[in-house]
């Protein structure tokens, strides 16, 4: 079936199987950033954001982005100018493996968006669903504080 | 990842369209709102979704009867909503901030956590603490209490679930909830909500219900008969807790044990009562 | 946080942008599975559903049949060979007890069959069309089944080698004597004597286990595999397959985390099996059920610790014993049980008769394998409890028992000596030992001495203190080999080849600074190329906290070879003694100002005259390993009503010798406390009665999330191993070993209770402290 769905800010006609999730689509598009962890919404490595707001890919259908416009990481930045949450992440040493990174960065920019300023616990809180193993959350909590601070978050 | 025998997603125009469907295909054809429960498992028989996020069904109303929430709202949407944030303590919004994780609530709906009705599940134990009644169109519209569970089930064989109506509460209406689970993106070991009226004449009409027990959410009546006509205070909460314990059908799984539970249910029940007594007396928590 | 550049580095000690960190926090393609697919075979594999069977019968052909079905592999078409999945030096201290596909599964989700298809839908629907008739055996459960008189022999095929005693279901036996502690037993006045036991638990790495393979132009077989033993990998895959070495490559792209697992050739043989029999590429990614039950998990055990001591708390005797559970397969059984003792045992080398014994017994359950800690993690438990026991027994602060008895710098331990991997350790003096200092800061931080023994209540909540110390390893000495290759490029910066593996861990970015020290260049002019078997020199991978110090080493000497090329090359430019000569900043001085840069050094060196390349490999083969240390104190509140733990605070302050970057080094401890944590509170395992996995999925088992833990305080202490690149030492594996006792100890300071099994669960933890209420 026919999709028309806009991502990362270019419409597009995508062809998708009914059963078919928004994560293996996003994935076949070439969007790799998109990461599989567990398929079953439990670890936040697919998150990408539905009308700006943070989803599972691997929970959603990939029917559901039609009439909606869905970003990836690919589509964070513009140009060579880094998202203010992808810079602090790269500042504050908060990537080590990285494969969480994309999906947490998304989880980022989704609560700043919405949020002024806000506390370490409602970091936390937003951030709950994309697990990581290797950083302890330390530093992508640090970051995201940081950009946080930073006046570029209103253009985010 | 994919689910191969699905064969049809159908975006209806209308809710005529939705239901025409879902009655020519019968049980081969299911209403999505997430869709969440449906991707993590399709049944076999199952070659058809219809995707009611496709109708207007998106909607957080005040009226004179109540606020009227529609089915196909986001668990996000009204962890969000500021009129749910005032209605009986904000205590939705309260429970949402335990439910799955943002991303989940982003995507999964109402209707979807109503119908879907996991045994764990936060969303239906507050549902049921304050009352609520679905409305199921099924050709003709009808209202059935969430706590019906035999009607429910009836009515939503053959109809689609349109939205959840929370009765007008005033300010003499609170409410509390509570969730034990091993981590924080977890479901529970043990939900509690309560919730009563209450002002000089004591307190009246209070619903205690507790759920994941490991069952799915039910009404505690005697825990909550304690309550009527009596003073809010350590005593009376004592009871009323005391009483649930033993009320409380629970049982072992994965997570907990049923000795555990038990403890859990008193310990759940006097905190949710003794956060009810905070806001009551002191406007807090 | 963390402590301040060494003097007199430019590059080291600075915090340098991780060199991946740019791709990674855009998306880019850098993992296995982010290719094209559109040529390529998916892989789906059956596993087994009994815990113990033959397999009498398997037909495939209504598999095969299948249009889009390329391959089936199972025991009846592929090579008979037995090999350890186990990623180690060889000859591999594990015994060769697997083969590709067997007739007999040993656990359920044991590799029954393969199949490679179109898509993976084709290749689900085929994997069900295969059928297979099992004879089903006895099933050895635990590791009481297993030791049982008339238990199951799990291994009873002829042609496995290496096992300790195979019909005692025996993997590994481990027996050391320093001096006699039984008469030491007798002789001291006070013994405490505890049981611990941790249970199955699994890394849950992001990424699960994935490789792709297909053949290069030339008909060699390629496989990007997400692993932390690329030249094992080589090694046993050319072995398992019957291929020459150098007909494989093997290239590790980014890994989405390893911590162990990923240590072994699990799914390598596969897949290049398939593109041998097909010529066509192949991807096997392990579902998330599959990596919880058929791919590694940690050595669950029961380890007995026993210490005798002087009435003033100075240790005489220590005993341990562990017995280790390591599933259906042997890998890494002996050097797991090997290192619960010797990378413990020798902290408090004031104990002078040691015995430490111990057996890996084989069960009809998932395999476990090298998880972070390696041993280390299990072993801590019963020792900083036992620590513990004692200090109460004599009346002394648990820091102070400590104090009196670890190791310090100027010591050994006869352990080191006795006590290797797989074959006789290495003796060595400790070098570097900051233990004290991180102490005595990690004191102050936690307000050890205003907030211990206080039971601060909040509420339902009690408040308790705990803590523990801890060293590890720096690679294994006189076993792993790293080295380096560096190459200068005309424009002055330089090509770093390493086999390293970094996996997360940041090793290309710690390794680049290390050449950048040298060199006098920045990192960003240091292009690092690694783990591919084809084009980087030799090194064992990523496992035994090695890659900072050996492969780290490595990188120095070769960087410090072409330092010698590029002023001998300078002396010839400048017409001075090489001796006069210093690299500084990119450029050569001459004592007289004059002065060359690196960039028209090498542009001579390569285009004007006596043209050569400037470059040199350098290897390392440790001949000690220096231990990292680590003082560990948390701050736990225990509900009273519940029995739910929280940790509230927690404080690391660790001597890992110079850190080459400091907030990698953090993001290691922080990251290694927090799997410490899980595996304190939530992490665990569940089998049914027949062996099943109850809960495979991170639905069931719970990791914790950012909500769930506090913030981790790390302090990294000042010190310098002079052994060591730069003076470091290694650092990614001891923090995973602090929290389980750190917390035990916390818990017992708030509610008097001792947990001797994880995880401290709130069911638990109620029982424990209604049952230490009720005793008499």
């Amino acid at each position: 079936m026919k999709i028309e769905t806009t991502l990362n800010g270019c419409p597009r006609n995508v062809d998708v199987r009914p059963g078919e999730t928004l994560l293996e689509m996003l994935r076949r598009l070439g969007m790799y950033g998109v990461k599989e962890g567990c398929g079953s919404g439990d670890c936040g490595a697919c998150t990408v954001l539905l009308d700006g707001r943070a989803i599972n890919a691997c929970l959603a259908f990939a029917a559901k982005a039609h009439g909606h416009t869905v970003t990836t990481i690919e589509g964070l930045a513009s140009g060579d100018a880094l998202h203010p949450v992808q810079q602090a992440f790269l500042d504050e040493g908060a990537i080590q493996c990285g494969y969480c990174t994309p999906g947490m960065v998304l989880s980022a920019v989704d609560l700043l968006r919405h949020h002024q300023q806000p506390t370490d616990d409602e970091i936390r809180r937003a951030i709950a669903g994309n697990l990581c193993r290797c950083t302890g959350y330390a530093k992508q909590v640090a970051a995201i504080r940081r950009a946080s601070e930073s006046e570029s978050r209103e253009d985010a | 990842m994919a689910i191969h025998h699905l064969r049809e997603y159908i975006r209806p125009k209308d809710l005529g369209e939705a239901l025409a469907t879902l009655h020519r295909l019968g049980t081969a054809a299911r209403p999505i709102g997430g869709g969440v429960d449906l991707v993590r498992h399709t049944p076999p028989g199952v070659s058809t979704l219809v995707d009611m996020t496709a109708l207007p069904l998106a909607y957080v109303r005040e009226e004179e009867n109540g606020l009227h929430i529609g089915a196909t709202t986001t668990l996000g949407e009204i962890e969000r909503n500021t009129s749910l944030a005032e209605y009986a303590d904000g205590v939705l919004p309260e429970m949402l901030g335990h439910v799955g994780s943002m991303q989940l609530r982003n995507l999964a709906t109402l209707g979807g956590a109503l119908v879907g009705a996991h045994p764990w599940s936060d969303v239906v134990t507050v549902l049921l603490a304050l009352d609520a009644t679905a409305a199921i169109h099924d050709g003709s519209d009808h209202a059935i209490r969430v706590a019906d569970r035999a009607a429910m089930r009836e009515f939503l064989s053959g109809g689609v679930l349109t939205e959840v109506l929370l009765p007008t509460r005033g300010a003499e209406a609170h409410a509390a909830f509570a969730k034990f689970s091993l981590s924080a993106f977890d479901v529970a070991m043990l939900n509690v909500c309560a919730c009563l009226r209450w002002s000089e004449t004591g307190c009246q009409d209070a619903r205690i219900v507790v759920g994941g027990t490991p069952w799915l959410a039910t009404v505690l009546p005697r825990a909550g008969e304690t309550l009527q006509g009596a003073d809010l205070g350590a005593d009376s909460i004592a009871a009323a807790a005391t009483t649930a314990a033993t009320e409380a059908q629970v049982g072992d799984d994965r997570r907990a044990t049923a000795e555990y539970r038990r403890v859990l249910v008193e310990v759940g029940v006097r905190r949710a009562l003794e956060a009810i007594l905070g806001r009551c007396k002191g406007g807090g928590t | 946080m963390s402590s301040d550049k060494q003097p007199g580095f430019r590059v080291v000690g600075t915090n340098a942008t991780k060199v991946d960190g740019l791709s990674l926090v855009t998306g880019r393609p850098k993992f296995v599975a982010d290719i094209d697919l559109a040529d390529t075979l998916i892989v789906r594999l059956l596993t087994s559903p009994h815990a113990h069977a033959r397999i009498t019968a398997i037909d495939t052909s209504a598999a095969e049949a299948l249009p889009g079905v390329a391959c089936v592999l199972a025991h009846t078409n592929t090579p008979t060979t037995r090999f350890t999945t186990a990623g180690q030096g060889y000859p591999e201290p594990s015994p060769y007890d697997t083969r590709l596909f067997d007739s007999k599964v040993r656990f359920v989700g044991d590799f029954v069959a393969a199949v490679a298809a179109e898509s993976q839908e084709v290749a689900e629907r085929a994997v069900r069309a295969l059928h297979v008739s099992y004879e089903q055996l006895p099933a050895a459960l635990s590791i009481d089944d297993a030791l049982a008189d008339g238990a199951p022999v799990i291994h009873d095929e002829p042609d496995a080698q290496g096992i300790y005693d195979a019909l005692h279901n025996v993997a590994a036996n481990v027996d050391i004597d320093v001096g006699d502690a039984a008469s030491a037993f007798d002789a001291c006045p006070v013994v405490v004597e505890t049981t611990c036991e941790t249970p199955y638990a699994q890394h849950t790495p992001i990424e699960t286990h994935l490789v792709h393979s297909a053949l290069d132009g030339d008909g060699r077989l390629v496989l990007r595999s997400s692993t932390q033993v690329p030249f094992h990998a080589r090694r046993i895959v050319a072995r398992t397959l019957g291929l020459p070495l150098h007909r494989i490559r093997v290239i590790k792209p980014r890994v989405g985390g390893g911590f162990g697992t990923k240590q072994e050739i699990l799914l390598e043989s596969i897949a290049g099996l398939v593109t041998l029999r097909t010529g066509r590429p192949a991807l096997l990614q392990l579902t998330r059920h599959e990596e919880f039950v058929s791919s590694r998990t940690r050595h669950p055990m029961r380890v007995r610790v026993k210490a005798g001591a002087e009435k003033d708390g100075t240790l005489r005797a220590l005993e341990m014993e562990a017995l280790s559970n390591t599933g259906a397969y042997g890998s890494h059984a002996l050097t797991v049980l090997s290192n619960t003792g010797s990378k413990t045992l020798p902290l408090y080398n004031k104990a002078s008769d040691v015995h430490f014994y111990g057996v890996a017994v084989y069960t009809n359950l998932p395999v476990a394998g090298a998880y972070r800690g390696y041993g280390a993690t299990q072993g801590y438990f019963p020792l900083e409890t036992a620590m513990d026991q004692l200090a109460e027994r004599v009346g002394l602060d648990p820091i102070t028992v400590r104090e009196k008895n670890h190791i310090r710098s100027g010591e050994s331990s006869p352990i080191f000596e006795k006590l290797g991997e797989g074959r006789e350790g290495v003796a060595f003096s400790i070098r570097s030992c900051e233990l004290p200092r991180c102490i005595e800061i990690g004191r102050q931080r936690i307000a050890w001495d205003e907030r211990r023994g206080r039971r601060n209540r909040e509420g339902n909540w009690v408040h308790g203190l705990g803590m523990s110390i801890h060293m590890q390893g720096s690679g294994i000495p006189q076993i792993d080999m790293g080295a380096a290759t560096v190459r200068m490029n005309e424009d002055g910066s330089c090509q770093l080849l390493v086999g390293a593996t970094d996996i997360g861990t940041g090793s290309d970015t710690i390794l680049s600074q290390i050449a950048a020290e040298v060199l006098g260049i920045p990192p960003s002019h240091v292009v690092v190329t690694s783990s591919d078997t084809d084009t980087t020199p030799f090194d064992v991978g990523a496992y035994a906290s090695s890659t900072t110090y050996v492969s780290g080493m490595a990188v120095q000497r070769a960087a410090e070879k072409v330092r010698g090329q590029i002023l001998d090359v300078a002396a010839g430019a400048l017409q001075v003694d090489r001796e006069a000569l210093s690299l500084e900043d990119g450029r050569v001085v001459a004592p007289d100002g004059r002065s060359a840069s690196l960039a028209e050094l090498c542009s001579r060196a390569t285009h004007v005259v006596d043209q050569f390349q400037i470059e040199a490999t350098a290897s390392c083969v440790p001949e000690e390993s220096p231990p990292p240390f680590l003082a560990s104190f948390a701050e736990v509140a225990v509900d009273t009503e519940t029995g739910f733990v929280k940790v509230v605070k927690y404080v690391a302050a660790v001597d890992c010798g110079v850190p080459i970057n400091p907030k990698m080094a953090e993001g290691q401890v922080e990251g290694a406390i927090v799997n410490g944590i899980g595996y304190a509170l939530t992490e665990r395992m569940l089998f049914s009665s027949r062996g099943r996995v109850r809960n495979p999925s991170l639905f069931d088992y719970k990791i914790p999330c950012a909500a769930d833990v506090p913030e981790v305080d790390v302090v990294l202490v000042d010190s310098y191993e002079p052994t060591g690149p730069m003076g470091a030492k290694s650092v990614g594996e001891i923090a995973i070993n602090a929290p389980i006792p750190t917390i035990a100890n916390a818990i017992y300071d708030a509610v008097g209770v001792r947990l001797t099994a994880t995880p401290f669960t709130p069911e638990r933890v109620l029982a424990a402290m209604r049952e230490a209420s009720e005793a008499p």
